[in-house]
């Protein structure tokens, strides 16, 4: 059996989605550090075009347009494009994979996607593997418990995606509002803020530039009060050092949840559970489906932060002493990615995993050699 | 044989400092054509070619190879090479041209004054609109780095071409990241540099290029070059010290005086009032002191540390 005949057994559309985008599409939605990786060209008229870098996105963008229509599932083995980060890397590569959408989000579907790619990846000739996995859930659902001020909680989410983006937030002199007008609008309402905030740029001849609006300079403004108010001195002591003891989790999958939980028991965290529950039975779940890809496995909490529009369960396979960047195979839920696209029209569940055909051949060259 | 291709900026202040500097180290430069060639002869440097060119194709060539050596800023270095100190090795920093590269928002954005607050602004923009704030640049590499350093992912570049600082105010971009002398542009303009938004502080400064095809003709110009250029940059900061009769080397090492010759010295310019007296209540006066406008050397030390890369 092949790779694609593995994915077959899914059922659902083979599809092969436009290989040309707006580049728009992928800035917009993973910001400039993508553009690093991604094969932009400009037409005639001055649009800027990108090829796909991978089927996930073109696919997303077509069940976004086409609304809500209960579960689906679309198989591909199509070509994709990125530029190069290690030597010798192609441009252009195959992708084998599948799309599932709308499936509910549960620990056993997490599971039989990742089966899934296993035995894509066995059919492909590698049977032996070490996989790396995440949850992206994780940490956001730890900041939350902290009951952190609004503005410190985001930050800290975003800072999460950037390597060593949290502990230089954490560490960073946390400093009073931008300015003493902020605590002067506490208590008043957004519009009356905004008044008073009006009356100062008249006064004061500052004009209004960029797309930003009054109302959202004021909503940033009134955030920052809050979060000066919102803030206790033992706060950021406690959330650093739980968080940076949750960045630090790095174990085999199945002592991953209750490592965790152990953190959170430590700092007194309620509200983490449905989180590591939900790991913690994946995991289980993942040793009966697919045990030979749990022989050589990590989890860690920072793993797969730079899949930018990846919320939850995520990995990546490599064959035995394999070249970390170049994995064989890869996959993981993005349950929110559909909502942001189609601008809250359509919410919908999706998983998806892949293989690359050229670097399983590769590694099985490799083990013969 | 490769003659030596020295580039210098073409046009504005940056032409007429450079030049007045080349001139300072001894060498008149003359344009081929009149004011408006693209070629010049130099004096005192043979086997040289002298090109005019603006200082962002100068940083090019040097990068690219096709240049030895340029006069240009080193926010355009910084921007063009990933990896600069393999590619290019600045041989003197040269005390004009200078301007910080910063990140500027409208005056109006009261909310935000640093880099964290940039990015809670544009996730919040970005939940909004759903689009992420532009800012317009030249300096597409070095913004893209900076952004990333401070953990700021909420915004998309916008390549500028012309007048960046106008970018806000017509529409085209939310903020921008540009270069400034003194911040009276971008005032006038209604814009603020962020607290921690220095993203460069950069001067013109003599570059040379490591990629470059570095003949044997193209060496012995470049050290003739070098030679006046550190002999006068020498000169700067040392002063000739005359006393009366031979300095002792004693009294040589404990006033910090060098090139010790019979009754003539070389001591730093700072310390030399210090040093003059002192000779003279040892009994070495009357002492003159003398401003130099070149200091040789027999070994030209920024010219060995060049060769050792190219």
């Amino acid at each position: 059996m092949s790779p694609l005949e593995v994915f077959e057994k899914l059922g659902g559309e083979f599809v092969d989605p436009p290989i040309v985008m707006p580049a728009a599409q992928p800035l917009e939605l993973s910001g400039e550090a993508v553009r690093a990786r991604l094969c932009v060209f400009t037409s005639a008229a001055g649009e800027e075009c990108a090829l796909r870098p991978d089927l996930t996105l073109p696919l997303a963008t077509a069940q976004a347009a086409n609304g809500n229509g209960g579960e689906s599932i679309k198989r591909y083995a199509g070509r994709a494009f990125r530029l190069p980060t290690v030597p010798g890397d192609p441009v252009e590569f195959t992708q084998v994979g599948f799309e599932r959408y709308g499936a509910p989000s549960t620990p056993d579907v997490d599971a039989e996607s990742f089966a899934l790619v296993c035995e894509a990846a066995t059919a492909g000739g590698v049977t032996e593997k070490e996989v790396r996995m995440g949850d992206l859930a994780v940490f956001p659902a730890f900041v939350d418990a902290l009951g952190l001020a609004a503005g410190l909680a985001d930050a800290l989410k975003r800072a999460f995606r950037q390597a060593g983006g949290v502990s230089a937030l954490l560490s960073g002199e946390r400093r009073p509002p931008a300015t003493g007008l902020a605590s002067r609008l506490k208590g008043a309402s957004l519009a009356e803020a905004r008044d008073i905030v009006a009356d100062i740029f008249a006064l004061s001849g500052t004009q209004m530039q960029g797309a930003r609006t009054l109302e959202e300079i004021v909503e940033g403004l009134m955030a920052q009060a809050s979060d000066a108010e919102a803030e206790s001195e033992e706060a950021p002591a406690l959330a650093r050092q739980t968080l940076e003891a949750v960045m630090a989790v790095d174990c085999a999958p199945d002592n991953a949840a209750d490592a965790l939980l152990a953190i959170a028991r430590q700092a007194g965290l309620s509200g983490v559970d449905p989180v590591l529950d939900q790991l913690s039975q994946r995991v289980a779940r993942m040793r009966e489906l697919a045990p030979d890809g749990l022989t050589s496995a990590r989890f860690g909490t920072p793993f797969g932060r730079r899949f930018n529009y990846y919320d939850g369960f995520v990995f990546e396979m490599i064959a035995p002493g394999g070249d970390l960047r170049r994995p064989i195979g890869a996959g993981g839920r993005y349950d929110g990615l559909i909502r942001d696209l189609s601008g809250g029209k359509v919410d919908m569940t999706a998983i998806g995993g892949v293989v690359r055909p050229d670097r399983l051949a590769a590694a099985v060259e490799v083990r013969q050699s | 044989m490769t003659r030596l291709t020295l580039a210098i900026p073409s046009k504005g202040r940056l032409k007429d400092q450079a030049e007045a500097w080349l001139s300072d180290c001894g060498f008149k430069l003359r344009q081929i054509g009149g004011e408006r060639g693209y070629q010049a002869e130099i004096s005192g440097l043979p086997d040289t070619d002298v090109l005019l060119l603006s200082a962002r194709e100068i940083a090019e060539g040097l990068l690219s190879g096709r240049l030895h050596m340029g006069v240009t800023g080193e926010d355009l270095l910084n921007d063009l090479s990933g990896n600069l100190y393999a590619e290019a090795h600045v041989v003197r920093r040269l005390g004009f041209g200078g301007a910080n590269m910063v990140v500027a928002v409208p005056d109006a954005w009261i909310d935000v004054s640093t880099m964290a607050d940039l990015d809670a602004a544009g996730a919040l923009y970005r939940q909004k609109h759903g689009r992420r704030l532009r800012v317009a640049t030249k300096y597409l590499a070095s913004t893209r780095r900076f952004f990333a350093a401070r953990s700021v992912g909420e915004y998309r570049l916008v390549e500028s071409a012309g007048a960046t600082e106008a970018a806000p105010a017509s529409g085209t971009a939310d903020l921008i990241v540009d270069i400034t002398t003194t911040g009276a542009t971008l005032k006038a303009n209604g814009l603020k540099i962020l607290s921690d938004g220095l993203i460069l502080k950069s001067q013109a400064a003599l570059t040379a290029s490591l990629g470059a095809d570095w003949s044997e003709s193209a060496r012995a110009a470049l050290a003739r070059l070098l030679a006046s250029v550190e002999a006068r940059a020498a000169a700067e900061s040392v002063v000739k010290l005359t006393a009366h009769g031979a300095i002792s080397d004693d009294t040589a090492i404990n006033l910090g005086l060098v090139d010790v010759r019979g009754p003539v010295a070389f001591c730093a310019k700072n310390t030399a009032a210090y040093a003059a007296e002192r000779l003279c209540t040892e009994g070495f006066g009357p002492v003159s002191i003398e401003k130099i406008d070149f200091l040789f050397r027999a070994e030209t030390e920024a010219l060995q540390q060049l060769l050792k890369k190219i």
